[in-house]
């Protein structure tokens, strides 16, 4: 994942998206502008630390997806490899794809902006393009009443955008690098999708791409991995591996359709180990804050807890008899450890294992 | 000459190149156990020089059952630090055989042993083995390692060359002399370490030791230095976060971050700093402050924790500015 804290804007258009989805491309219904933003003040700086936001804490790798009919990949390309002026570039590629978006958008949509960004991030050229929503707020200034007494007067305003609470947004970043002159190319975009027919789909479909991890792919990961941060942060410990064990299979097991590495790392991992665990999912890809939930390649691992010994016995158990104190590890000394099991015992058999060396 | 010196001469001789190399690797074993302490030492290393071997095989070679052998400072090693508390610092690792690189053969410590009516040489000398260093017949290479504090030092180049290793004998009052300015020493460094002791103790010392850290780093960038008041109550919160990265060298652990990030901080600095449009917006005023620079080390190595520390405080808001400007997203802390 490149350093989009690197990230720097060279000129920005936006275009007004009036709410919900164009009849046709005719009849678009978009405000298009003519000319790039004139940034003042603090204006460029504070639009490039909302992106570098946006797109540092939570964009996921993409790749071009050749069954969806968008215009949107080939305008990239265009982009790049456009030998006109490159502001005039930026205002016509835009406008086209502000129309493009509109008549893919959602009915429910609400009004927005369209905004195209030429940018460098790391160094190299950059595109970045971003669909804004209004926010609303409310402007209180002083001022005086007609008898002369101080008050303030209230405003309520609805054309903001990136307000300083607002990580998430639709944007998407593809840099020169990612962009062949032949075959796929590839992106980062934020995941703002939520679920499978999700409402905000109709953006990556716009963008022409597909993330490149389906959810059962990434949900696997995040299980595996998880596995492995916490056998090694909790190598010596069996009470917390246990707890760790428990906790990730409660993860997987309960009936949240999205799984928030962030929200699991707090829930159930020591602050000790947190920010080792949340290294690990950004190192490997993984989104820190949802993932759409697919158990279906991990099933039969998250069923039972699998306790495992050095004389090689093993127990396997529901996570709820740990939950409830059915099961307990407890660690005794020089590295050995008290597995009790409280529970009404049906039947004992015989079973394979492991052979002798 | 007996044979036996006359051997261990000759053999010193023929190994002399393995000893040269043994005080290269030493001096960088030294040099890791002092960062890994976290203190700051001057270190250096010898290898005998064959006349000084060969005028003490003439001194004491007769009094050893192997001269080869009974010469244990073929090699020295010598670790100054500050304090008596680095002092420690450094023995308890070099001791410890899960974090010393080496193997500790002895320990010779007077200020153990001795009577308590005796003056005595204070300085530790460890005897270790080279690791990885060899004779040309594989007998591992040992090290007689001095560690003492700059006081002690001061006190033992004159010492050495009146009294151990003097042109003339001196006198039994020269003796007495040199012997008794060891008191001085051992009054001097442990007066420091009671010092030491009573400042460090005080309230708000550490989060000034962060604050210098900080500084040390930030003047790189910035010249204004910023508000102290602010920087303490800064530093008050995030005390705890720094320490679960580092307890005893976090300059150490900052400086590595600042050199790996110097391009990306001097950028934000520039378009986000104290000369920047937004040192007037309040949202962004930390960016002017020296703790900045640590926070954003902490946006890097420890964001969960780093956002614990400030979720629901009133430093939260422009902390989030902190990330969104490093490229990152501040962790939802529930």
């Amino acid at each position: 994942m490149p350093d989009f804290g690197s990230l720097v804007v060279d000129s920005v258009i936006m275009h007004e998206l009036p709410h919900g989805r164009a009849a046709s491309e005719v009849d678009h219904g978009v405000t298009l502008t003519e000319a790039a933003i004139e940034f003042g003040g603090t204006d460029k700086g504070f639009l490039e630390s909302r992106l570098r936001e946006g797109l540092g804490g939570f964009a996921r790798t993409v790749i071009e997806d050749v069954d969806e009919d968008s215009p949107t990949p080939e305008m990239i390309r265009g982009f790049f490899r456009s030998h006109h002026d490159p502001l005039q570039v930026v205002v016509d590629h835009s406008r086209q794809l502000a129309i493009a978006l509109r008549c893919l958008q959602a009915p429910v949509t609400p009004m927005s902006l369209f905004l195209l960004a030429r940018s460098t991030i790391e160094g190299q050229e950059a595109v970045v393009i971003a669909k804004l929503d209004h926010e609303q707020a409310m402007r209180v200034e002083p001022t005086t009443t007609s008898e002369g007494l101080l008050t303030y007067r209230a405003q309520h305003l609805r054309d903001l955008v990136l307000g300083q609470a607002t990580q998430v947004f639709k944007v998407a970043a593809f840099l020169t690098s990612e962009v062949p002159e032949v075959g796929l190319l590839s992106g980062h975009v934020v995941d703002t999708q939520r679920g499978q027919g999700g409402i905000a789909d109709y953006f990556l479909r716009f963008l022409g791409c597909q993330f490149i991890l389906e959810p059962r792919v990434l949900t696997q990961r995040f299980f595996e991995l998880s596995q492995k941060v916490i056998r090694t942060v909790s190598k010596d410990d069996p009470e917390t591996q246990a707890a760790y064990e428990i906790g990730l299979l409660a993860e997987m097991q309960s009936l949240a359709r999205t799984i928030s590495p962030e929200g699991f790392a707090q829930r159930v991992l020591k602050p000790e180990h947190q920010d080792t665990f949340m290294s690990d999912i950004r190192a490997n890809g993984l989104p820190a804050r949802r993932i759409t939930k697919d158990t279906e390649l991990i099933s039969n691992e998250i069923r039972r807890v699998k306790v495992q010994t050095a004389r090689d016995a093993t127990i396997l158990v529901p996570p709820s008899m740990y939950e409830d104190g059915s099961l307990k590890i407890e660690s005794i000394d020089q590295g050995r450890s008290r597995v009790t099991i409280e529970d009404e015992v049906r039947s004992i058999t015989g079973a394979s294992g492991s052979k002798k060396p | 000459m007996t044979d036996a010196v006359d051997d261990a001469r000759r053999r010193y001789i023929a190994e002399l190149p393995a000893f040269l190399t043994a005080a290269d690797g030493i001096k960088e074993h030294l040099e890791a156990v002092a960062r890994l302490a976290g203190i700051h030492a001057e270190i250096d290393s010898r290898a005998k020089t064959v006349s000084s071997f060969i005028k003490k095989l003439q001194l004491k070679g007769a009094q050893y059952e192997d001269p080869w052998l009974g010469i244990t400072d073929k090699l020295g090693a010598r670790m100054i630090v500050e304090t008596l508390p680095d002092l420690m610092k450094a023995r308890s690792i070099l001791e410890d055989e899960n974090r010393s690189p080496f193997v500790v053969k002895g320990v010779q410590d007077k200020s153990a042993d001795a009577d308590t009516s005796i003056l005595y040489y204070p300085g530790v000398h460890i005897q270790v083995i080279v690791p990885g260093a060899t004779t040309s017949d594989h007998e591992p290479i040992e090290c007689e390692v001095q560690l003492r504090t700059k006081a002690q030092d001061l006190w033992s180049v004159p010492s050495h060359k009146l009294v151990y290793k003097p042109v003339l004998d001196p006198s039994r009052e020269s003796r007495r002399r040199i012997m008794r300015l060891s008191v001085l020493v051992e009054i001097f460094d442990e007066e420091v370490e009671r010092a030491m002791a009573e400042v460090t103790s005080m309230p708000g010392y550490e989060e000034a030791r962060l604050l210098a850290v900080a500084e040390s780093q930030f003047f790189a960038f910035v010249s204004d230095p910023g508000e102290q008041e602010l920087s303490f109550e800064v530093f008050t919160r995030l005390r705890p976060v720094i320490e679960s990265l580092s307890s005893n060298d976090y300059e150490r652990l900052l400086e590595e971050f600042v050199q790996s990030h110097r391009s990306k901080l001097q950028t934000a600095y520039e378009h986000y700093g104290a000369d920047s449009e937004f040192a007037s917006e309040w949202s962004y005023w930390l960016v002017s402050q020296p703790e900045s620079i640590v926070i954003w080390h902490l946006v890097t190595d420890a964001p969960m924790m780093l956002a614990g520390a400030v979720a629901g405080t009133d430093l939260e808001t422009s902390v989030r500015e902190l990330f969104a400007i490093w490229g990152s997203a501040f962790p939802d802390i529930a």
